[in-house]
């Protein structure tokens, strides 16, 4: 029993352990919420392209001297609104208007990168992640991150699934579309923003539809979906972040390694459920 | 209102209407008086969707003028509910029933207030008459078509829409199915809603719709649906000879394809 207490408690004598376990624990639960519509809704790859788009802005953020998540964060809501006003006003097909914004703004940050050879390592850590690394105020911004996005969803749950299920229907009946959509959006920029320093461009995108996906394969009400999400993202990471402190193994792979495990077994287990 | 001068739910005049690159409806004419129903025909891209997409304030008139219940389309969208085609919705997402159904509420609710028990009562009462009362808890892409189409006439009827207006209902489902929906429309008008839909099913016409419009990028008919279904006039909306029979009033037509 000792041994049990002792092995789980271990990693928490490390400072940095306790931030990262607490720091990926709450990207979990904010990624499982906002997961949830981006997986159903198909906007992966909207998730990755913000993400890619906010590198600009964490490039000008630093030739700026400005904080980093301020410039990724506008640059990913510049975005996100870029992406709407150009659906609807240019009659672009959603993929379009999306790969032009942000391979755009990733070009702007290449370039204000190579005029500051030096800056090369600092945003290489962004682009992976560094989940030891996390400091409390990354921890500040992804806490607030889930404040606001648990705001929006007590207010607007019902408005952003309606515009998902049924968006001409809505918008005859007075639901402001083009507004909900480009929340939902923010939501999205606002929770890669605040993950990449943790995780990275890749991973967090992992954990936000990874989770949501295990989890549609069980449950057809979208509350019980998002429930059963943040907890599969709860589990993956710590799983993961238990597993790579014992095996060494780096963290935020880790964490993703276990979420697509999780999957995996999801599909298995719902074969052997039908049979 | 005297009598005789029926209040008009849609009155279109000189419309003209389409997107960036082309014009898709020209001059076109038309007016739908409250409670009663309104059939629009015509083929693919004839512009029966583009009508309907102006009617719920989509699309803006390039020309002329469009009122919605006596006001412009914008400010007639809490009286209206509309119907778009099958597959804009999408019916995987995972909603039970009776969620669609409270939509209805939402708009007309504050922001932060969920539906109450008046609401949920009233949704369940929707749903009755409708006949899907036993299939609220289900989720919604586990019903059929038509069931799904009734889904979303119990929406608009929490939303308490005075227009209802459906694009293609009809489409994709069975004949029971289609009998059931038909029926339920013309409650809706007996109730004295207004009821307009795009349909490519010339048979139903005579039976549930007052009035038919044959759009093929401008307006080729329009009236009861004895007086329009004429041949000549089926041969220039289609394009081709539409065999049809009138008798006792009803028009039936033999073949169709689009």
């Amino acid at each position: 029993m000792n041994t049990i207490i002792e092995f789980l408690a271990e990693p928490f004598q490390y400072g940095f352990m306790a931030r990262a376990f607490l720091g990926v624990s709450l990207i979990a639960v904010l990624a499982g919420v906002v997961g949830s519509f981006v997986m159903l809704k198909g906007l992966a790859f909207i998730g990755d392209a913000i993400a890619h788009a906010s590198f600009g802005g964490l490039v000008a953020a630093m030739l700026l001297g400005v904080p980093l998540h301020l410039g990724a964060l506008i640059f990913a809501l510049g975005t996100a609104a870029g992406l709407t006003l150009l659906g609807r006003k240019a009659g672009l097909r959603a993929d379009t208007s999306l790969a032009i914004l942000f391979t755009g703004a990733f070009a702007l940050g290449v370039l204000g990168l190579a005029t500051r050879p030096s800056f090369t390592g600092d945003l290489t850590a962004l682009l992976v992640g560094s989940v030891l690394a996390i400091q409390p105020l990354d921890i500040a911004w992804i806490l607030a991150a889930a404040l606001i996005t648990g705001a929006v969803m007590a207010v607007a749950f019902r408005h952003l699934v309606y515009i998902s299920f049924d968006p001409s229907g809505a918008e005859a009946a007075g639901v402001p579309v083009a507004g909900l959509q480009w929340l939902l959006l923010s939501l999205v920029a606002l929770t890669v923003v605040v993950s990449l320093q943790a995780v990275g461009v890749v991973l967090v995108v992992a954990l936000m539809i990874t989770p949501a996906a295990t989890a549609s394969l069980f449950v057809r009400r979208l509350e019980v979906l998002m429930a059963l999400a943040v907890a599969c993202g709860l589990a993956a990471t710590w799983i993961g972040l238990y597993a790579s402190f014992y095996l060494s193994t780096p963290p935020g792979a880790t964490v993703v390694t276990v979420a697509t495990l999780q999957f995996t077994a999801g599909l298995i287990l719902r074969r052997l459920r039908r049979r | 209102m005297a009598p005789g001068h029926p209040r008009l739910c849609v009155e279109v005049q000189d419309l003209t209407v389409g997107y960036e690159d082309r014009i898709v409806l020209r001059d076109v004419n038309w007016a739908v008086p409250c409670g009663t129903s309104a059939a629009i025909i015509g083929p693919n891209g004839g512009g029966k969707s583009t009508l309907l997409r102006t009617l719920i304030g989509q699309l803006r008139p390039i020309k002329g003028t469009v009122r919605v219940l006596g006001r412009p389309p914008a400010q007639a969208r809490h009286l209206l509910a509309y119907l778009p085609q099958t597959e804009e919705i999408d019916w995987q997402f995972p909603i039970r029933v009776i969620d669609v159904v409270l939509q209805g509420v939402l708009a007309r609710t504050p922001w932060w207030r969920p539906p109450g028990r008046d609401a949920r009562t009233a949704a369940m009462a929707a749903l009755e008459r409708v006949r899907l009362a036993g299939e609220a808890e289900r989720p919604i892409g586990a019903l059929s078509g038509g069931q799904r189409q009734r889904a979303l006439i119990a929406r608009a009827l929490l939303q308490e829409a005075q227009l209802i207006l459906l694009d293609e209902p009809a489409t994709g489902l069975d004949a029971p199915a289609q009998h059931e929906l038909l029926d339920i429309l013309d409650d809706l008008k007996r109730e004295g809603r207004t009821v307009i839909a795009t349909t490519h099913d010339l048979n139903c016409l005579t039976d549930h719709f007052d009035t038919v419009l044959c759009l093929r990028g401008r307006v080729i008919c329009q009236g009861p649906p004895e007086e329009a279904l004429k041949p000549e006039h089926l041969q220039a909306v289609f394009g081709r000879h539409v065999p049809l029979v009138t008798a006792e009033g009803r028009v039936t037509i033999f073949e169709h394809h689009h």
